[in-house]
């Protein structure tokens, strides 16, 4: 770029100052845009620590991985960014919760089928069973990251109530499919959904 | 040092269009110091100014690839961290509050040398623009300098865009004045 002038380091330290009229200011900054020499004196001008700080945080973010579909998907959904990882990275327990709600989902379509006494069976378990899966996954022996949850500082109580709330979100989902494939009487679909919403 | 990279600026939005992240870091060396400066003359909050820059290189790192190749780097980059700055100030209203003196009230600060120099090198126009009553340079900044819509000169510095559009007229009726 041909400009008449260039930046020398007393008006480099007049603008950095704020001492510079705002005209001046204003040319400096123009003619920072255009060259890439005065770009360079303004190095020394920014501290180095800061300087490299914003950089470390800019490869933090680059280097971030991908966020999963689900994770992505809880976000949307307006979850915390911390809870929807930390929902979405246990596919371990997602696979023991899932198998509750197979064991529950199969118990209401079989109480459903058997009349009264089966209803009544299956309204008092099923609620339940998902959960019970839940706590049970977040024992010692069957979570692998049992010393991890146990030592992080996260209200134990609060993580299986977070994850109870998203099993019970997700069979709720499911449970909506399974009632198209009840019995014609579908009030008790709807007295079987109500019931296990907490 | 980084500094040895002999790529012009274009080429290295280019590299990081294709995942060099080397080409990033050469990038930042170039224009953060600017961007810091430039963003920190517009906003007196220091941790909002980096937050800014932050967010100004993920997104080239992110959308090097809608770079066209037209005018400097510098001035896109520039472009993307003044918006930046105004998203964040929106998410972050407090910090608009100090925004109200941003580029005025330096003039008490203007030496004689200043005076000379802008002779010389500006002519009556730098002259004309110092003598501007105080509100007015910050919005002819924002609007022809800083190359912002009405609207985003309003978010950026804390006005009702209707209040950019009047200063506007007055200050160029009284540039005209000035300059006549």
């Amino acid at each position: 770029m041909n400009t008449p002038w260039h930046l020398d380091e007393d008006l480099r330290d007049r603008y950095v100052s704020g001492a510079a009229s705002p005209a001046l200011a204003a040319s400096v900054e123009t003619h920072l845009l255009a060259c890439a020499s005065c770009r360079a004196l303004l190095t020394p001008a920014v501290a180095a620590p800061r300087h490299d700080a914003i950089w470390n945080e800019i490869v933090d973010r680059v280097d971030a991985p991908k966020q999963s579909l689900i994770e992505r998907l809880l976000l949307r959904a307006g979850i915390q960014e911390g809870n929807a990882r930390l929902l979405a990275l246990t596919p371990v327990l997602r696979l023991s919760w899932l198998a509750g709600v197979a064991v529950a989902l199969t118990l209401a379509l079989f109480a459903a089928n058997s009349g009264g006494r089966g209803l009544v069976v299956f309204l008092a378990l099923a609620p339940v069973l998902p959960v019970a899966g839940v706590a049970l996954a977040f024992g010692n022996g069957v979570n692998p990251m049992y010393e991890i949850a146990a030592a992080s500082p996260y209200p134990p109580f609060r993580l299986l109530l977070l994850r109870a709330s998203a099993v019970v979100a997700a069979t709720v989902l499911l449970a909506v499919l399974a009632a198209t494939l009840l019995p014609t009487d579908t009030w008790r679909a709807a007295a079987w959904l109500s019931r296990r919403s907490p | 040092m980084l500094n040895d990279d002999t790529r012009t600026d274009a080429e290295l939005v280019a590299a990081v269009a294709s995942g060099d992240r080397g080409a990033l870091g050469v990038l930042y060396q170039r224009l953060a110091p600017m961007l810091v400066l430039r963003l920190t003359r517009r906003c007196s909050d220091p941790s909002l100014v980096d937050e800014v820059v932050q967010d100004t290189f993920v997104a080239i790192w992110q959308g090097a690839g809608r770079y066209d190749g037209r005018g400097e780097v510098a001035a896109w980059a520039w472009g993307i961290g003044v918006r930046r700055l105004i998203d964040g100030l929106r998410r972050r209203p407090a910090a608009t509050a100090s925004l109200a003196d941003v580029g005025e009230g330096r003039d008490v600060m203007t030496s004689a040398e200043d005076a000379v120099l802008l002779g010389v090198e500006h002519g009556d126009l730098g002259g004309a623009l110092n003598r501007l009553s105080p509100e007015l340079p910050a919005v002819v900044q924002a609007t022809i300098l800083d190359g912002l819509t009405t609207r985003e000169a309003g978010q950026l510095l804390g006005i009702p865009a209707g209040t950019v559009k009047t200063r506007m007229t007055r200050a160029r009726a009284a540039l005209r004045e000035e300059l006549a």
